[in-house]
């Protein structure tokens, strides 16, 4: 993917850029909301990490001015710490996503591959399949090589979340964020232990495990290879 | 108070207006009354003199100038009772008859001030000299006709109202600059006071306030409206103070245990694994003091009320059942009994992220201070006059003496040492609470603890 970091921390972008770089990415860095804009502008870009607070021009008004252009590349907010009302703020002025600084740089690196990830997955398709496991959206059956699982709504909810990421790495944030729309940080395993329940029903009976734990990142779900 | 001040002050210019305003009323009263006395006086003087110079005039038509003189005289004589003052002059501007000194022969209205000698009459005090008022009138022949009236009085009232006016005017200028000054002076006595306590407050003293006298006049009414808005402003401070001093006194210790742990890498570790565990270690302990750290500014921020402006209709139940279904496989796990008893469609005012994050940190609470096989009761009820929303379970609960410490921030009872957690969660619940304006109340629930959060109806 082509990324644009727009951040004024000289450190914090050079390690956002190595690390994205590191992952295969083509990263680009501006410094200045205006340098950020003119870029963002002008080139091709999937995907754009903006912070909320630069100099020249703010982030906020920097993604407002890009969607009043027209345009619609997605971006990630990367927000100061605390900052209760900046996600909504961010989000109602055009962000996709954001992230509270300081983070681990997974957690990152997932984010910004749920929202560069190209081409979008029909969002009418009706049934979601990952090898094996088929999952029916509209009478809300799953099956597993045709042997019907019994899900409770939350894990529904959280296998087809993780089915739409299919392949992709999904933090215990965003599951938190998208799953329960929890935005802060239980202090019990409170996503641990639904893993663990789905778990035990999708791939206990089975040979091949499709949820898989990343070690200091999250969970992903795929087809093994 | 110093004079300068009390000349600057609105209420004394306000005086001077008043004064000024008061003195113009004072001289049209004046103006009317005079009019009305002075002037009424003078017209009738005048009516007198006409009828009097009129009938003078046909005596002349009749018998020219020696029956006019004739007439002169025998008014002059006092024949005809109270008479005027006259003078008859012939055409060379002899004096032919009359009571006053001869005058010049000009046409139209006079006063005549006689002098103290150049009297006839001896009516008048000596030493007085009289005033005539009177008009002359050119004879067809030649000659000249002075007909006049006495104007002491006249004159008299007039040098009456005149003083009158004098007196009166300096005596409302007076009155007005002295209650001008007065009303000034009370005034800026209350400001004074006003700028006192603010001035106090500059120099530190935070908790001054500015006193009321209870008459619940404008004075008053804009310091209730300062000290209200002082006590908004010292909570805030208050809260940042809070803030900062907890952050100094309770994230030394854990940044403490973070260089302990870099050094003794330092130290110890020789492998990329120690190394790399020791690192790990590290980025584990950093991210706790982070955590902390999130959690103390979210709480300030909570406080200081600016979320109230993105109060929107809650859902409580669907968010309540958010968190039971969220909660429910961890307590089973744990071995506790998660119960739900919410029903359908309660709705508050209230910010939803915030409630959901309260409630969770109650039934969390409850997860980590009680026993396996305790039951947490999650609760919500919907009374005529309040929503009430109750996390309650049945463990070891807290002393009733400690039940108003435990929402103080980084406040552990002493048998939670050891397990985990920051001494935050509670905090952040009483919060939230204060944010709604909803009393969180905590309670023993014979046995354990039982935490209710009340929302009024309006």
């Amino acid at each position: 993917m082509k990324l644009l970091v727009v951040e004024d921390d000289a450190e914090t972008a050079d390690y956002v850029a190595q690390g994205l770089r590191e992952l295969g990415h083509g990263v680009d860095v501006a410094g200045n909301g205006r340098d950020g804009l003119f870029l963002a502008t002008d080139g091709a870009y999937d995907l754009l990490v903006v912070d909320r607070m630069l100099p020249g021009l703010d982030g906020l008004a920097l993604v407002k001015t890009l969607r009043g252009a027209g345009i619609q590349t997605p971006v990630l907010f990367l927000t100061t710490l605390g900052g209760i009302d900046d996600r909504v703020e961010g989000l109602e002025a055009g962000g996709d996503d954001y992230l509270v600084k300081p983070f681990a740089f997974a957690e990152l690196a997932a984010r910004v591959q749920a929202l560069g990830r190209r081409p979008p997955i029909q969002q009418d398709a009706t049934t979601l399949r990952v090898a094996d496991l088929e999952m029916d959206l509209v009478s809300r059956r799953v099956s597993r090589r045709g042997k019907t699982m019994d899900l409770q709504p939350r894990e529904f909810r959280l296998l087809e979340y993780l089915m739409r990421h299919a392949g992709e790495v999904v933090t215990r944030t965003m599951l938190l964020e998208k799953v329960w729309d929890f935005h802060f940080d239980p202090k019990t395993s409170v996503v641990e232990t639904h893993i663990s329940r789905l778990r035990t029903k999708i791939d206990r009976d089975f040979d091949t495990a499709l949820i898989h734990t990343v070690r200091g990142a999250g969970y992903c779900l795929r087809a093994p290879a | 108070m110093r004079l300068p001040d009390l000349f600057h002050s609105t209420a004394f210019r306000t005086g001077l207006a008043y004064a000024a305003l008061f003195g113009l009323s004072a001289v049209v009263l004046f103006g009317i009354m005079y009019w009305q006395t002075a002037g009424d006086m003078e017209r009738q003087l005048r009516d007198v003199t006409h009828a009097d110079m009129r009938a003078l005039t046909a005596v002349f038509d009749d018998g020219g100038l020696p029956g006019l003189r004739r007439a002169i005289e025998e008014r002059v004589a006092g024949t005809h009772g109270r008479a005027g003052w006259y003078l008859l002059l012939d055409a060379r501007g002899n004096r032919l008859a009359g009571n006053l000194p001869a005058l010049t022969a000009r046409s139209g209205w006079r006063e005549v001030h006689l002098p103290e000698t150049g009297t006839e009459s001896g009516e008048h005090e000596h030493g007085e000299g009289r005033t005539v008022l009177g008009e002359g009138r050119r004879l067809e022949a030649g000659g000249f006709l002075f007909v006049g009236q006495d104007a002491d009085q006249l004159a008299e009232t007039r040098e009456l109202w005149t003083y009158a006016l004098l007196w009166g005017i300096g005596a409302t200028l007076l009155l007005a600059a002295a209650g001008g000054a007065l009303m000034g002076a009370a005034a800026l006595r209350r400001v004074e006071a006003i700028n006192r306590v603010t001035g106090a407050i500059v120099q530190g003293d935070l908790d001054r306030r500015i006193p009321r006298r209870g008459s619940n006049d404008e004075f008053d009414v804009l310091a209730t409206h300062l000290n209200e808005m002082l006590a908004r402003i010292q909570q805030l401070m208050e809260g940042m103070r809070q803030v900062s001093s907890d952050i100094a006194h309770d994230l030394r210790t854990p940044l403490g245990r973070l260089r302990q742990t870099l050094e003794k890498t330092r130290r110890e570790a020789t492998t990329v694994a120690q190394y790399q565990a020791a690192v790990d270690h590290a980025i584990g302990q950093t991210d706790q003091i982070l955590e902390t750290f999130a959690a103390l500014l979210r709480i300030a921020q909570i406080e200081s009320g600016s979320r109230r402006a993105r109060f929107t209709d809650v859902d409580l139940s669907a968010a309540l059942e958010t968190v039971v279904d969220a909660y429910a496989p961890v307590a089973e796990d744990s071995g506790h009994t998660l119960q739900a008893s919410i029903p359908p469609d309660i709705h508050v005012q209230g910010d939803r992220e915030l409630l959901v994050q309260a409630v969770a940190n109650l039934v969390e609470n409850a997860l980590r201070h009680t026993q396996a096989t305790s039951r947490i009761e999650v609760a919500l009820e919907a009374l005529p006059d309040a929503v009430v929303l109750t996390v309650a379970d049945n463990g070891p609960g807290i002393p009733e003496d400690l039940l108003g410490k435990v929402t103080q921030r980084f406040y552990r009872l002493e048998a939670s040492r050891s397990t985990p957690g920051s001494g935050l969660g509670l905090s952040l619940v009483a919060a939230v609470a204060a944010l709604h304006h909803v009393p969180l109340q905590l309670s023993d629930n014979r046995p354990g603890l039982r935490a209710t959060l009340r929302f009024g109806r309006d």
